[in-house]
């Protein structure tokens, strides 16, 4: 955490992340569906391992009921 | 300094909201919808609230404009009045009432309205009369 | 009530110490904002109580905002109730105003307003004029989150899907003075459709307003289509007190965790 490019910002985004996935919960849609995590561009294994982890989380949750229709699914 | 809130009615629609519109010496600056207004209870639409804006805009129009040789040109009430008249007699003659319409607006009050089809009516002579809400 | 702030505003105006007073008034029937400037011109004055108190309140702090951008070397007085003497102190933090160019008068809210608020502190530090009544607890927050989620996500959906985006929350509210809003950047907010993007226009404004809402209530009252706004930013600060101990507008030199330096909060 301490190591970002931005100073302090990063921990600013993370106590934003914080509200943002309660005030998530509190309209009713699963906080799982955010997460931050903070991997260096250098870090190439870690950030898949990252991504896979999350994908891992997403699937089961399935699409979201938000999902707006796109003209391709219409037609 | 010269700060006001000036109670008016919306210009946009026939609903009638009663708004404030706040000036600064001269100046609009805000639109406040009113609360105490039975209309509207404090609540106006996205049209409402920028009403000040179209007052003051540099895009407005304050003058009647003639399209002469292709180009629109500034000219007089008088002479943009006298040209619509001489067309409107024109084409009456030519095709027939009939081939008039006319098109009111929200934006005037409805004794403004009356008077318009009251001139499509009695001076033209045809019941080709629409307005702008039906949009 | 109203004769010891009449009587306060006309001193500041007549030994000179402000140069206009920010209050309401009373005019053809209906209740305006109003910049008083003449000791003698008091008698329109009033306090926003019409049909039931509190019931005719305006944004005063946003029109003091306006008048001192154009005269930023005058001092102004506004006439404030709890929430607006809040909002005061989240606009001194922003750089909206500075607190030595503004005095305040301020008057207590009576306990059926407070109620109808739901309101944490129905009265300002410096008070001049009304009895002081206990601040009330946030029941409508717990209640919301007592339903499962599913009820949740289907209560929010339906009040979100009746926005008219008319943006009326954002232009009545004492706090949102942006000149370049997000709401009307295109890659979040898409323009001219509805309905509205859900959740993320109501959401995004929400966010924006973390540390910001002193919790008035105007954006509620205006809302055409009557969407709970209030409750969902009262979620907010409940969550700005509980993980980082914040409450917008509690106090004069407030700063705002979100712009700290600081550990992130342990989970
Ligand atoms: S939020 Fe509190 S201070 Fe403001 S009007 Fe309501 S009761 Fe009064
Ligand atoms: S309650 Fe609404 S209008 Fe008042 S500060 Fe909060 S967001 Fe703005
Ligand atoms: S005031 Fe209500 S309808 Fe208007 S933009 Fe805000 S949430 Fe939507």
């Amino acid at each position: 955490m301490s190591e970002c490019n931005y100073l302090y910002g990063n921990y600013c985004a993370e106590k934003r992340v914080t509200v943002l996935s309660q005030m998530l919960d509190f309209c009713g849609i699963e906080k799982d569906r955010l997460r931050a995590r903070w991997v260096s561009s250098a870090e190439a294994p870690e950030f898949v391992e990252e991504i896979n982890e999350f994908i891992d989380v997403l699937k089961p949750l399935g699409p979201s009921p938000l999902k707006k229709q796109t003209s391709k699914d219409v037609a | 300094m010269d700060y006001r809130n000036t109670l008016t009615t919306c210009t946009y629609c026939g609903c009638g909201c009663n708004l404030f519109l706040e000036s600064l010496d001269g100046k609009l600056t805000h639109t406040t919808p009113c609360k105490t207004s039975p209309v509207n209870e404090g609540k106006l639409c996205i049209k409402g609230w920028n009403v000040h804006q179209f007052v003051q805009s540099e895009k407005r129009l304050n003058k009647p404009l003639l399209r002469k040789d292709g180009k629109l040109t500034e000219v007089s009430w008088d002479e943009a009045l006298d040209f619509t008249v001489s067309k409107l007699k024109e084409i009456k003659e030519a095709n027939g009432s009939d081939s008039v319409g006319f098109f009111a607006s929200a934006k005037v009050t409805n004794e403004e309205n009356y008077l318009m089809q009251k001139f499509a009516r009695a001076a033209i002579g045809t019941n080709s009369v629409d307005h702008c809400a039906r949009l | 009530m109203i004769d010891i702030v009449r009587q306060k505003i006309s001193k500041l105006l007549s030994d000179g110490s402000v140069k206009g007073v920010v209050a309401l008034a009373m005019a053809n029937g209906h209740v305006a904002p109003c910049l008083f400037q003449k000791e003698d011109d008091l008698e329109p004055l009033c306090l926003g109580d019409t049909k039931k108190p509190g019931d005719a309140r305006y944004p005063l702090n946003k029109v003091l905002i306006t008048i001192a951008r154009q005269y930023p070397e005058d001092v102004f007085g506004v006439l404030v109730r709890g929430c607006d003497e809040r909002g005061l102190y989240v606009l001194y933090r922003l750089n909206q105003l500075e607190p030595d160019k503004v005095m305040t008068i301020g008057i207590a809210c009576p306990q059926e307003l407070a109620k109808a608020c739901e309101c944490k502190k129905p009265y300002p530090d410096e008070l001049v004029a009304g009895e002081k009544t206990e601040g009330i607890t946030q029941q409508g927050v717990q209640d919301m989150e007592d339903m499962d989620l599913s009820k949740r996500f289907s209560f929010w959906k339906n009040q979100f899907s009746k926005c008219v985006k008319c943006y009326g929350c954002r232009d009545i509210c004492p706090m949102c003075f942006c000149r370049e809003c997000s709401l009307e950047c295109e890659d979040i907010i898409s323009k001219g459709e509805l309905p509205v993007d859900i959740p993320v226009f109501h959401l995004t404004r929400a966010m924006h307003m973390t540390d910001r809402c002193i919790d008035c209530g105007l954006c509620d009252e205006t809302c055409p289509s009557g969407i709970p706004l209030r409750l969902l930013y009262k979620k907010t600060s409940k969550i700005m007190n509980a993980e980082f101990g914040f409450t917008s507008g509690i106090n004069k030199n407030e700063q705002s965790p979100l712009n700290l330096m600081g550990p992130a909060p342990e989970k």
